[in-house]
């Protein structure tokens, strides 16, 4: 169970993120959704560590977040990024079995980790020891999400994991991550602007505005009762292609009766 | 034992040992085990033939009586050779009356022999000797066929005839006691002449185009060109008179040697010393040659000396050379690296490294090397117990260390300040102690970067260290130098294509080295 407690950021005069408490349970997918710049990565990175936040105080499974305990902390949490940041002068192996080399593992163990984590993401065994640089997009993702799960974390973080992909590869890895997820059992926080995304993935949806949620539930609640305008706004603004096709657009409309002419 | 992969402190204290191994002079590596046998005193000369032979003449005379003395020969400059004696790198070395009274005490008070004796033991602890009995002074000369036309044999006789055209050396126009004090002196009422190369001012008086020309009075041209040297009958040029300058201790050390050098004094006059000089210089001998032939025909001391080769020669430079850049390099790398890291981790001490390291790269070459001398000697003395390494690379490398500098520190400062923030953040997100992440990530990720900042110090560093050869050395910059003064192609040609060619196999193993090197994930 992840606990924050009165979470807040400034970056000089700009309130990143207004005073925020969360609870993320052991075992639910929650989605950290909002317009650019709403703080959820910066949440993301609070949770992490990677950034102080100026008040309140992050718990682990009721041990706090500290200076002093962040690096073995940290191997307690996984964190995929969009593009993967992968290493690009380490192999895939590598790159996956980093810490296991760092924390001084058996060769073993280490070997068995990744075949049971490369089954797991279907990674082809001819890239493991191919550079980052010669993966397609989908595949980095893929090896990023086994760098995060190496140490079986008990929280895996995602931010924006699928900005950086095709629809058609990005459609096919969200199938692959919630059958993993729900497969794993653990707790998984994804930050994403796509509520499509956000509504497949998550149980739960967080919904940030300038800093402050503006809203939690399930998509269901959030489409059928918003409770605010921006909520109805930012579902609006990413209602379907082939929706807007059917309903208001009558430009889309009168080409498309042309073409049938 | 389960095998574990590899931490990071056993490749890091590898390479560690390979670098101190490799930053060893290759003549302690080569003599490893042997005892050192290094000779007892040095004589060091100027980089001019007169003084080349006057060194190998004290050599050599020791040598007749079992005294071994090592000779640092053509060390570029008057500062730099007396710094040397009075950090006792070396002992004893040829120097004028002249270029003390000016160069070195720089007192208006001091005039006459004795007062500069006296000044130089009161001051440096110096013995200065006896004349030698030759005086290389700055003279007027011109073509006796010439000078007899027009019945010239004085100075003063210049005054009343404006129409002679002069060619005077750069330097004997920009000195201060030079053409403009001198026509002052003598009435010589004519426009300042425009300097010229020293070389090319004979070839004007042969050929007809120059009237007068500054000389050095043992030039050994007065004996192939037929020049008469003008009589300065206002006593306008001071006594350059030759003397041996050596340290007082020496006395007490080897009284035996004091004895032998004293040996020249009043010994070689003005006309045997140009003969000396047009020796070397006409007929291509070596000094050591024509000092061994003066012992033989003047003293009736008869001296072995070694036949120099050339390929002797060039491996010799070679090693000296590779030891100048090896040594400067890796310790360019070994502390480079560190200070590229800090700077680029601390923006404040970064400015202020990289500042720092900037400056330093603007002392002139010669300048640095003589701040060098007096500290590198004290160290050796104090510090490590051994004498005359003020006199030996260690300066030279020091100063190739502090110009390599720049480029290898600017390097890892730059690779490590371009890795992109979304590698950095992963790298922290994994919990990566502060030291993995730049053992595993970040140097990793800026090597292609230092590898070549490491690459441009090399190869910078093959050519600086030519100068190594100002200093005496050593190194391809010896036979260049040489080469120049006694303008001989050949030798030049020695020190120059070497130079070259090593320039492009240091380029080329560096090449190698990063192919070897550089992760392939980072070529694409």
């Amino acid at each position: 169970m992840l606990n924050l407690e009165n979470i807040s950021k400034r970056f000089g005069d700009t309130v990143a993120l207004h005073a925020t408490s969360l609870t993320f349970k052991s075992g639910s997918t929650t989605a950290l959704l909002g317009p650019s710049g709403c703080g959820k990565s910066t949440l993301l990175r609070i949770i992490m560590g990677l950034l102080p936040s100026d008040t309140g105080a992050v718990y682990l499974d009721n041990e706090k977040l500290t200076p002093e305990n962040v690096l073995k902390m940290r191997h307690r949490m996984g964190y995929m990024i969009q593009d993967g940041g992968l290493f690009p002068h380490l192999t895939i192996r590598q790159n996956v079995c980093l810490m296991a080399s760092h924390l001084n593992w058996e060769l073993e163990k280490t070997s068995d980790r990744f075949s049971e984590l490369a089954k797991l993401t279907h990674l082809p065994q001819a890239s493991f020891d191919r550079f980052p640089s010669e993966l397609s997009g989908g595949q980095r993702q893929r090896v990023s999400l086994m760098r995060a799960l190496f140490l079986d974390p008990t929280i895996v973080l995602l931010d924006e994991p699928m900005g950086a992909l095709d629809p058609l590869i990005r459609s096919e890895l969200q199938h692959e991550l919630q059958l993993i997820f729900s497969s794993l059992g653990k707790t998984v926080i994804v930050v994403t602007h796509d509520i499509a995304e956000a509504g497949f993935l998550a149980s739960e949806i967080v919904l940030l505005k300038a800093g402050a949620i503006a809203q939690i539930g399930t998509l269901r609640d959030l489409v059928k009762h918003p409770s605010e305008p921006f909520v109805e706004d930012f579902i609006n603004a990413q209602r379907s292609p082939l929706e807007s096709l059917e309903i208001t657009n009558p430009i889309a409309s009168a080409g498309q009766g042309r073409a049938e002419q | 034992m389960k095998r574990r992969a590899a931490g990071y402190w056993m490749p890091i204290s590898i390479l560690l040992m390979v670098l101190l191994v490799g930053f060893l002079p290759s003549s302690w590596i080569l003599n490893f085990g042997k005892s050192q046998s290094s000779p007892e005193f040095k004589v060091g000369s100027k980089a001019f033939t007169e003084n080349v032979i006057l060194g190998d003449l004290v050599k050599l005379i020791a040598k007749s009586e079992n005294i071994a003395v090592e000779h640092q020969a053509e060390i570029q400059g008057t500062q730099i050779v007396f710094q040397y004696l009075v950090t006792d790198a070396i002992d004893v070395y040829p120097e004028y009356i002249g270029t003390i009274r000016y160069e070195i005490l720089k007192d208006r008070n001091i005039v006459t022999e004795e007062e500069v004796r006296t000044a130089m033991l009161e001051r440096f602890n110096l013995v200065m000797t006896k004349p030698i009995g030759f005086e290389n002074t700055y003279a007027m000369g011109m073509l006796e066929s010439r000078a007899d036309e027009l019945g010239i044999t004085k100075v003063s006789q210049l005054a009343s005839r404006v129409n002679l055209s002069y060619s005077l050396g750069q330097e004997f126009v920009e000195r201060e006691d030079g053409w403009e004090k001198m026509s002052a002196t003598y009435g010589i009422d004519i426009p300042k002449p425009n300097g010229n190369d020293h070389a090319l001012t004979y070839k004007q008086l042969e050929s007809g185009s120059a009237d007068v020309i500054d000389i050095y009075s043992t030039d050994s041209k007065i004996q192939t060109l037929d020049i008469r040297v003008l009589e300065d009958d206002l006593n306008f040029f001071p006594s350059y008179d030759a003397v041996f300058l050596y340290r007082k201790e020496l006395e007490e050390e080897n009284p035996q040697l004091v004895k032998l050098i004293k040996s020249f004094e009043g010994k070689i006059d003005n006309r045997q010393m140009i003969n000396l000089n047009a020796r070397c210089e006409v007929d291509n001998k070596f000094e050591a040659e024509v000092a061994q032939e003066f012992l033989s025909d003047q003293m009736q001391i008869d001296v072995e000396i070694e036949t120099p080769s050339i390929v002797k020669d060039i491996f010799k430079n070679t090693v000296q050379h590779l030891d100048l850049v090896r040594m400067s390099l890796i310790a360019c790398i070994i502390v480079a690296i560190p200070l590229g890291v800090i700077a680029a981790k601390q923006k404040l001490i970064g400015q202020a490294v990289l500042g720092t390291i900037g400056v330093l790269q603007t002392i002139p070459g010669i300048a640095l090397l003589v701040m060098l001398i007096a500290p590198t000697e004290w160290f050796g003395r104090n510090l490590v117990g051994t004498k005359g390494l003020g006199a030996s690379v260690i300066p030279v490398v020091i100063a190739l260390f502090i110009y390599s500098l720049l480029p290898v520190v600017r390097n890892t400062y730059t690779g490590l300040t371009m890795i992109p923030g979304n590698l950095l953040e992963s790298a922290d997100a994994l919990g990566l102690t502060r030291w993995a992440k730049l053992w595993r990530i970040e140097l990793p990720l800026a090597l292609p970067s230092i590898l070549s900042g490491i690459k441009t110090a090399a190869i910078i560093n093959v050519g600086f260290a030519c100068l190594g050869a100002m200093i005496g050395a050593g190194g391809f910059g010896q036979p260049i130098f040489s080469g120049v003064r006694l303008s001989d192609t050949n030798l030049i040609l020695q020190g120059a294509i070497p130079a070259a060619v090593l320039a492009l196999m240091v380029q080329g193993v560096f090449e190698i080295i990063e192919r070897i090197l550089v992760p392939k994930g980072l070529k694409a």
